[in-house]
């Protein structure tokens, strides 16, 4: 297997891993956005007129971009709009360990489990995967779709 | 179209979708969460909120009026005796161990963890949704109403005030679910 087959196995799964987090974390909180308004109230970061407006088009924005990064065409749109959700996952969950806040993640629904570590190394992992989404093509894919002299 | 114009279009896909479906919900989100008439309008807080002096006198009566608001596993590591357990989180699971217990038009008063906490005004809002017009709010929460010296049943078994309130909230048809407290 070449090094450009190697990337493009990597990339695919790195992309249906990626789709599969974030759907997964966006149909309960479709379900109830009520609830999700209520964790996100926890963190004490955002505005409270802001809430519902949150709590309401985050989890479509997760749930779109999910499938979205599955499509060759759309992936690197896909992965700038998860990049920018998992940066702000990021953000909002230092600032909560930072103020000492036992408060729930959210991040999955009602059933989340509260903040911590675990959390954090969730976000950073979906940034670094979102980051790799997001790079160009390797030297060695490059012109891979081209057929080379010896076979064409 | 460059990717910056897909994110945006993604976005805005998202963003159709949520007001299409919010749209026909049964019970549609307000898109601006309106602050005044609420528990969060400092105004509302102040008359629904509980004294000291209120709550332990209600405490003093011995009716089943202290309701916690923190979730099950907390409740169930230590609480204030006789407390009903309505946690925050899945409120309408617990209501007919209150139903069983109080009466809509008895005055009940809703605790967490302590004056940071979101949870009692959460659940304060169901309990009046529910037809408990009597709700107020201690604010200070459970580690005050420990220093203040109400009796704090520690680590206690499932809904646990076993051989004092001893009924399952999850279960309507607990024999226990009416039981007295037998003040033990």
């Amino acid at each position: 297997m070449s090094r450009a087959d190697t990337f493009r196995l990597a990339r695919h799964v790195v992309s249906v891993a990626v789709a599969a987090v974030f759907i997964y974390a966006s149909i309960s909180k479709i379900q109830e956005p009520d609830k999700f308004a209520t964790q996100l109230r926890y963190y004490k970061l955002f505005p409270l007129w802001s809430l519902h407006l949150l709590a309401l088009t985050i989890p479509w924005w997760e749930l779109i971009a999910g499938f979205a990064v599955l499509i060759p065409a759309l992936r690197k749109g896909a992965s700038i709009v998860l990049f920018l959700l998992s940066f702000a996952f990021f953000v909002s969950v230092s600032q909560a360990l930072a103020r000492g806040l036992s408060i729930e993640c959210g991040c999955f629904g009602t059933e989340s489990g509260k903040i911590g570590w675990a959390v954090l190394a969730l976000d950073v992992s979906l940034l670094m995967a979102t980051v790799f989404l997001l790079r160009g093509k390797r030297r060695g894919e490059q012109g891979a779709h081209e057929p080379s002299p010896a076979t064409a | 179209m460059n990717h910056i114009a897909r994110a945006f279009l993604i976005l805005l896909v998202g963003t159709i979708l949520a007001v299409v479906v919010n749209t026909v919900r049964s019970s549609p989100l307000t898109w601006i969460y309106e602050v005044e008439g609420t528990l969060d309008d400092p105004e509302v807080l102040e008359e629904h909120s509980a004294s000291l002096d209120e709550v332990r006198l209600l405490y003093e009566q011995g009716a089943p009026f202290l309701i916690d608001a923190r979730k099950v596993e907390v409740y169930q590591k230590g609480h204030i005796l006789g407390a009903i357990n309505i946690p925050f989180d899945v409120p309408e699971n617990h209501l007919e161990a209150l139903f069983a217990n109080c009466l809509p038009d008895q005055p009940v008063v809703v605790y967490c963890e302590g004056a940071e906490c979101e949870s009692s005004k959460i659940v304060c809002r169901f309990l009046e949704e529910s037809g408990y017009s009597e709700t107020k709010i201690y604010l200070a929460g459970y580690d005050s109403l420990v220093a203040a010296g109400l009796d704090e049943i520690p680590g206690s078994g499932p809904y646990g005030d076993e051989g004092e309130m001893g009924f399952d909230p999850n279960d309507p048809n607990d024999p226990n679910m009416s039981t007295e407290e037998s003040g033990e």
